[in-house]
């Protein structure tokens, strides 16, 4: 599907991603994480659909009732005791922190959904192409030696089937896998020694490499990447001075909702929300 | 260049005990962020190995062999998706690390993690798994250099040990990633918890090395012989290299 960053150069797209998947992992203001769960899960809809959306939910919302229970259980910080278990104390207090830090961790998993979907492997090597040469050419051809290596996989099997190989037993199978994997390995290993030495014909080393891109800074690119950068340094600030104390231990409590703070909420809401707001703007523009 | 590389050479193993050392400090501190800060110090100890392999300036000749064991560890992970700890990298990248070397290991192990997951969805987990398996590589490498390995029945031990090992550091990601405050009570309920996961992967691990070991040794070392590869990063052995 035809998503608006698709158009945008990949470090502006990095950028975002980034910033969104770092802020998820160090805040466990309750708030924070509402926001950064509302805007994963609208961003996640919007990239993978609903149905692939509510299978990662359903993954994620199993982790968050394991994390949510086990901290209580290890963790006996906290002044208000709910009960004892096993001579322990449950606190209320550990019982919330589970419930943030199992938030915390859904928020990163759908996150996650977004950055496979965003971050495509074309985007990641010419991100990193630059300053690993060998390492980006090595990924590179790896991704495009997967399908040639399945394809012969394929001619393998089917010659071996040609000749009359079949499987009956649980033994001959595993014979024959084996057997195939050992002719796979030899094929691609000479076919990959040919590669080899071709590159070095056309000269594989001798200046430095350059590489196709598609990608292009454009103006909207810059603007874009500065206002994340800008929304990026104010909510970095808000966090250094902590507008919303939310403290967990001794006891779960902090002003959540200072008028200040409703500013660093907002902020963090739009740095979350700023792909779907240029969706947005699109819409409303071709409608 | 190579200077540097030598160096980067004795830096590898430093910089993974220091890591190691971070990690264990960071749970001894109380250390909050411990998911984000334990991703940064895992990226950082896999830093002076990538450097090392672009200082060397490996010939084309030294880098397809690792694509390739990489691809087809890559697609073995794949075929197994249904079971997740039945998978032939393990094995794959140990062969990877006693022909070609610990280098070859370490990136093999490394390549497959990352390639891997490029199909299968990147996540947190991705630096971690590139380390284990890396590691794996880059020991089997090691080791391969000693006697020991010159006997198949300790590359099948090495391989049982290993699939633990992978266990023990994805456990490390477990307890920093999910749990509040990193403990030993928390890190062995995590590796009980993973232990029946781990032995399956030990035991197939084992398998894999069992089946594939013996003759994709033969071969691997006869296409290297054939073709006069080095190890990466070791001085020129073999006098009989023709260059194109």
């Amino acid at each position: 599907m035809k998503h608006i960053f698709h158009l945008y150069y990949p470090a502006v797209v990095f950028l975002y991603i980034m910033a969104a998947l770092i802020f998820s992992m160090i805040t466990l203001n309750p708030v924070c994480i509402i926001i950064s769960f509302l805007a994963a899960s609208g961003y996640s809809i919007y990239l993978n659909g609903v149905k692939s959306y509510l299978k990662t939910l359903r993954f994620v919302a199993v982790m968050f009732v394991i994390i949510s229970i086990i901290n209580p259980l290890f963790n006996h910080n906290g002044v208000t005791i709910l009960f004892y278990m096993f001579d322990n104390p449950i606190t209320l207090e550990a019982c919330l922190f589970g419930m943030a830090s199992g938030g915390m961790l859904a928020c990163i998993f759908i996150w996650f959904t977004c950055y496979n979907k965003l971050m495509t492997n074309e985007k990641f090597l010419h991100l990193f192409g630059k300053a690993m040469p060998t390492i980006a050419l090595m990924l590179s051809m790896i991704l495009r030696l997967v399908p040639t290596t399945r394809y012969k996989i394929k001619c393998i099997t089917n010659a071996g089937k040609a000749m009359g190989i079949q499987a009956e037993t649980r033994r001959k199978r595993i014979a024959h896998g084996v057997r195939a994997s050992s002719i796979l390995l030899s094929w691609t290993m000479e076919d990959s020694i040919e590669t080899a030495e071709s590159m070095n014909a056309r000269g594989y080393g001798v200046a430095k490499r350059t590489s196709f891109t598609a990608f292009k800074w454009s103006p909207h690119d810059i603007i874009t990447g500065v206002i994340i950068t800008a929304l990026v340094g104010a909510v970095i600030y808000m966090m250094i001075v902590p507008f919303n104390t939310y403290v967990y231990y001794p006891t779960a409590g902090g002003e959540l909702i200072a008028p200040i703070g409703i500013v660093g909420y907002v902020l963090y809401a739009i740095l979350l929300c700023f792909p779907l707001l240029l969706e947005l703007r699109e819409t409303i523009k071709w409608r | 260049m190579q200077r540097k590389a030598t160096i980067l050479k004795i830096v590898q193993p430093i910089t993974i005990v220091l890591c190691a050392a971070l990690l264990v400090a960071m749970a001894m501190l109380d250390v909050q962020q411990t998911a984000l800060l334990s991703l940064a110090v895992v990226i950082l100890a896999m830093v002076p190995y990538f450097l090392r392999f672009e200082r060397l300036r490996p010939k084309p000749r030294d880098i397809v062999p690792i694509v390739v064991l990489s691809v087809i560890a890559a697609l073995g992970r794949a075929l197994f998706t249904f079971a997740p700890n039945i998978q032939p990298v393990t094995a794959i990248v140990i062969i990877s690390g006693v022909v070609f070397g610990s280098q070859a290991g370490f990136l093999t192990g490394a390549l497959s993690a990352l390639a891997s997951n490029m199909v299968m969805g990147q996540g947190p987990w991705t630096p971690w798994q590139m380390l284990a398996w890396g590691l794996i590589g880059y020991v089997a490498g090691v080791l391969s250099s000693t006697i020991v390995f010159k006997k198949n029945v300790f590359l099948l031990i090495y391989g049982f040990i290993a699939s633990f090992a992978f266990g023990l550091i994805m456990n490390v990601w477990n307890v920093y990633g999910f749990v509040e405050n990193a403990s030993w009570q928390a890190y062995l309920v995590s590796i009980a918890a993973s232990s029946y996961f781990d032995l399956i992967h030990a035991i197939s691990t084992v398998v894999f090395l069992g089946l594939i070991a013996i003759p994709w040794r033969k071969k691997l070392l006869r296409i290297k012989q054939k073709y006069g590869m080095d190890d990466i990063g070791q001085e020129s052995q073999s006098t009989s290299r023709h260059s194109v």
